[in-house]
């Protein structure tokens, strides 16, 4: 089983730079005298690479991230959509980081298509650490800052007008999504797993009826939202977002998978940052609608299977040399902390 | 178990890893994450080999039990004996997924209570299983 080389074979530094340079002016981020003097890669996630530019501006230096679609990336996901929502987002009291500019070709020196951002002070939360758990709980023990915005964000989130969204993100029924990542499990499972397979049946028999309809993130969690002083400065990772019913987020949320448990709960805050009662109250506060708690359950089992097709489709690249990313070799390790919330939220 | 990619598939991807990260030098943040991924993927590994056969030997035995108790449609009954001898035949985690996984599809096609009692009894042991298999990863982390 080989793997070819992935994150660390971009063309030289020095073209990715003059690239960006022209892309940063020509979108006023840059003047005519201002230069990029740095890029390098960020460590991070499966679908996107993301690289950090270093621009001077006024003798100060200032960030961008390019943030590129992955070779044998794990999601199928469109950059120009994810640009699209971003940019939309922008005009709403949403926060997000602000876009620049978006080569959706392919053809540049960073080998996939891409699009360039503000880099918003902070730092994601990594809830598979202690340090950052026990930040998450300070906050929620004092003033709640972070609970707050992460609900307040959510609801405003799901609650924005449709109209306003551009008409490239996808508009996906329960049904279409339950099929998207079955579809990803037939295509790409490497051995057959009978509680995944379960798992679909037990989907299909649980529709939730009329959709809480808006704008889903699709991976919405602490770790994706930059957090600084306290606070919320903006919310990451678009590019699994859809219109569809918004519960799925919710009951993404809900997993203990996104408050660091590996294969062991490791704090009883939901989603590591809020008592789940709270939020969810907080939520129907500023939502105007009841959530129903089994309807959640649902789409936690759901959100179980979004993560399995990660999995899946990650050991799938790396048993075919589509990438050489290790991770993807090790989220095989993910899986049976997975498998076994499956089991519990189906209540066997 | 039903996991992807075989023990001896990790234990070459390591290989690769550590001699990429290695060759390339540890100083990127890149390098260091593949290289923490090693060091845990190891561990994981260690508890699999030494630990998985006896939970796959017992699992298989309450399975087959139940599979030959059979559900009075007797059709069903012969494919579910073969099935029960399929898994007779497993070696290793990866290998119960596909005799399972018919079972439980034939299961499904029938409507007999007898049919629904069994994958019931077969929905107790899988969820044992992973609750096992965790325990297992667990204990060798601590």
């Amino acid at each position: 089983m080989s793997g070819t080389p992935t994150v660390d074979s971009a063309a030289p530094r020095n073209e990715q730079i003059a690239v960006l340079e022209k892309q940063l002016r020509a979108a006023g981020a840059l003047g005519g005298a201002q230069s990029v003097v740095a890029i390098e890669q960020m460590s991070g996630g499966w679908s996107r690479h993301s690289y950090l530019a270093t621009a001077i501006v006024d003798d100060e230096p200032v960030g961008f991230v390019v943030r590129v679609e992955a070779p044998g990336g794990v999601l199928e996901t469109d950059i120009a959509t994810e640009y699209a929502v971003l940019a939309a987002l922008d005009q709403e009291a949403i926060a997000t980081p602000h876009v620049l500019a978006v080569d959706d070709s392919g053809d540049n020196p960073f080998d996939g298509p891409y699009f360039v951002m503000e880099k918003v002070a902070g730092e994601a939360p990594n809830v598979f650490r202690s340090a950052s758990r026990e930040m998450l709980e300070l906050s929620w023990q004092g003033d709640r800052a972070i609970a707050s915005a992460m609900v307040e964000t959510l609801a405003r989130l799901h609650s924005l007008p449709l109209e306003r969204l551009p008409s490239t993100v996808p508009s996906l029924s329960y049904a279409d999504v339950v099929g998207r990542w079955r579809d990803v499990y037939e295509r790409y499972a490497l051995v057959r797993d009978p509680v995944i397979e379960e798992a679909f049946r037990w989907l299909d028999g649980r529709d939730p009826g009329p959709p809480m309809r808006g704008l889903v993130h699709g991976d919405y969690r602490i770790g994706n939202a930059l957090v600084e002083e306290g606070g919320i400065r903006a919310v990451l990772d678009w590019e699994l977002s859809y219109v569809g019913d918004v519960r799925f987020d919710l009951g993404y949320l809900s997993l203990e998978r996104l408050a660091g448990k590996h294969l062991r709960p490791v704090t009883e805050l939901f989603g590591a940052f809020a008592e789940r009662d709270w939020f969810i109250a907080e939520y129907e506060r500023l939502g105007g609608a009841p959530v129903d708690l089994d309807v959640v359950r649902t789409f936690s089992v759901l959100g179980i299977m979004m993560l399995m097709g990660t999995i899946t489709r990650g050991t799938w690249m790396y048993a075919h040399g589509k990438t050489s990313d290790f991770r993807l070799a090790w989220a095989r390790f993910g899986a049976p902390g997975l498998r076994q919330d499956l089991t519990h939220l189906m209540q066997w | 178990m039903f996991n992807p990619l075989t023990p001896a598939d990790v234990v070459s991807a390591i290989g690769v890893t550590v001699r990429r990260a290695t060759r390339g030098g540890l100083s990127s943040d890149f390098a260091q994450d593949q290289m923490k991924s090693v060091v845990s993927a190891s561990r994981h590994l260690e508890v699999e080999l030494s630990s998985y056969q006896e939970v796959i030997r017992e699992f298989v035995f309450e399975a087959v039990l139940r599979l030959g108790a059979g559900t009075g449609d007797a059709d069903l009954d012969v494919e579910l004996s073969a099935l029960a001898a399929e898994l007779q035949k497993v070696a290793d985690g990866q290998g119960l997924g596909a005799p399972l996984a018919e079972c439980l599809a034939l299961l499904h096609d029938s409507d007999s209570p007898a049919a629904t009692d069994l994958l019931d009894d077969l929905r107790t042991l899988m969820r044992a299983l992973t609750d096992r298999e965790v325990d297992l990863l667990a204990a060798g982390l601590s």
